[in-house]
């Protein structure tokens, strides 16, 4: 059994993705939890000085996006040829797209300009992509990408408190079910749900 | 032969990758420039109401980063197994995490927050994860993995531009001669300059 560990912060987000999709598949890992005080310590040693990093037998992998999608191929849960790849690598960065427009307004520093750019999005930008991203949901069976399980549905469902954040949408269950429903299904695999129940409590 | 067309505003940016990789794999396409006048009218017929897009024999391909990794590997600029697929990952997730900061502060509406966050990019992050990407390219031979040309080299060649007005750090090229090093390569190869001696030319 190869020795695997997940390094990231006491949070869910980026590192739960990773988390869930190894617990899918029965893989045995140390889910390494790094406190913010003794981050500044351990940076240095992770290959980009960031995290999510996993390590497999000593070998270390960076770059979430880039983790879940080696994982997703490693572990059955990618497209069967390039345009089934394609198809789940497009949804991945389009629903990136829209907690990265979210992220741009909710770390904006100045009260004003973060409300006004609050009201645009909410305007001219989220009706539009949130729409789009529940439809690619019910089109898809309740997944993102070719009407089943893959690695993209644990990217979303790890990330949805984190997403829920960033777009400043406290009732985003409400507005669109299909989301909630899609990260619930993750958690409701019982390989997810057994390392769930165990795993520390976290706000996102 | 399929109908293969590139629809992307008149700039290189995020829709040059997919021309020049086009160009490389010697697939003829229509370099279909939309401009902001024509814009809206075309907006509503792309799937994710966004350029660039890729369309062969019909079929439209959204997303800039999934659309250069699906040509990658139909023109043999990938990686031979999972493991090389995802160094080739690694390095453009870890580029494109440099972008998405740099844009942050383009976004950032208000001056001085603006000012403030550049100072901050310049004095805590810059240094290292400029140093860090000229590491990755000196280390590959001048590429961005596997030490040689991959589809990452034709993303970031084509965004270079776009990436040194958005950084904002100034003599660039300069500082990492390394970085215009690579997107000079890429414009050396045989097909690629065919296209851009005969292509339209923008500053970004």
């Amino acid at each position: 059994m190869p020795r695997t560990i997940v390094y990231y912060f006491p949070e869910r987000a980026l590192g739960e993705c990773i988390r869930l999709l190894l617990a899918y598949r029965g893989e045995e890992f140390i889910d390494r939890r790094i406190p913010h005080e003794d981050w500044p310590e351990i940076k240095h040693k992770m290959p980009f000085g960031e995290m999510p990093v996993l390590e497999i037998d000593g070998k270390k992998y960076a770059q979430s996006l880039a983790i879940l999608r080696y994982l997703g191929r490693k572990h059955g849960l990618s497209g069967q040829d390039l345009e089934e790849d394609f198809e789940i690598d497009q949804n991945v960065y389009f629903y990136t797209d829209v907690w990265t427009r979210g992220g741009y307004v909710y770390h904006e520093a100045n009260e004003e300009a973060k409300a006004a750019n609050m009201a645009e999005l909410v305007k001219n930008y989220y009706p539009f992509a949130l729409k789009k991203l529940d439809e690619i949901i019910k089109k898809n069976n309740g997944h993102l990408a070719l009407g089943k399980l893959t690695w993209a549905d644990f990217l979303f469902a790890g990330m949805y408190d984190c997403v829920k954040v960033k777009l400043q949408m406290p009732d985003l269950d409400k507005k669109y079910p299909s989301f909630k429903k899609l990260a619930d299904s993750v958690y409701a695999l019982p390989r997810c749900k057994a390392y769930a129940d165990k795993a520390p409590k976290t706000d996102y | 032969m399929p109908k293969t067309t590139v629809y992307y505003f008149p700039l290189k940016a995020l829709g040059e990758g997919i021309r020049l990789l086009l160009a490389y794999g010697g697939e003829e396409f229509e370099d279909r420039r939309v401009t902001s006048e024509e814009w809206p009218e075309i907006k509503p017929k792309m799937p994710f109401g966004q350029m660039p897009i890729l369309e062969i024999d019909g079929k439209k391909y959204a997303q800039s980063s999934a659309v250069v990794r699906y040509l990658g590997r139909k023109y043999g600029l990938s990686g031979k197994d999972i493991e090389e697929d995802f160094e080739i990952d690694q390095s453009v997730e870890f580029y494109t995490d440099i972008r998405t900061k740099a844009r942050a502060v383009f976004h950032a509406q208000n001056e001085e927050a603006k000012a403030k966050m550049q100072a901050e990019l310049e004095k805590n992050y810059y240094p290292f994860a400029l140093k860090k990407l000229d590491e990755i390219i000196k280390k590959n031979n001048g590429h961005l993995a596997l030490g040689k040309l991959t589809w990452a080299d034709f993303l970031f060649a084509g965004m270079y531009d776009c990436f040194k007005k958005q950084l904002q750090v100034p003599d660039l090229d300069e500082k990492y001669p390394s970085f215009k090093k690579l997107q000079d390569t890429v414009y050396a190869i045989p097909k690629v300059k065919a296209f851009a001696d005969k292509a339209p030319k923008a500053d970004f």
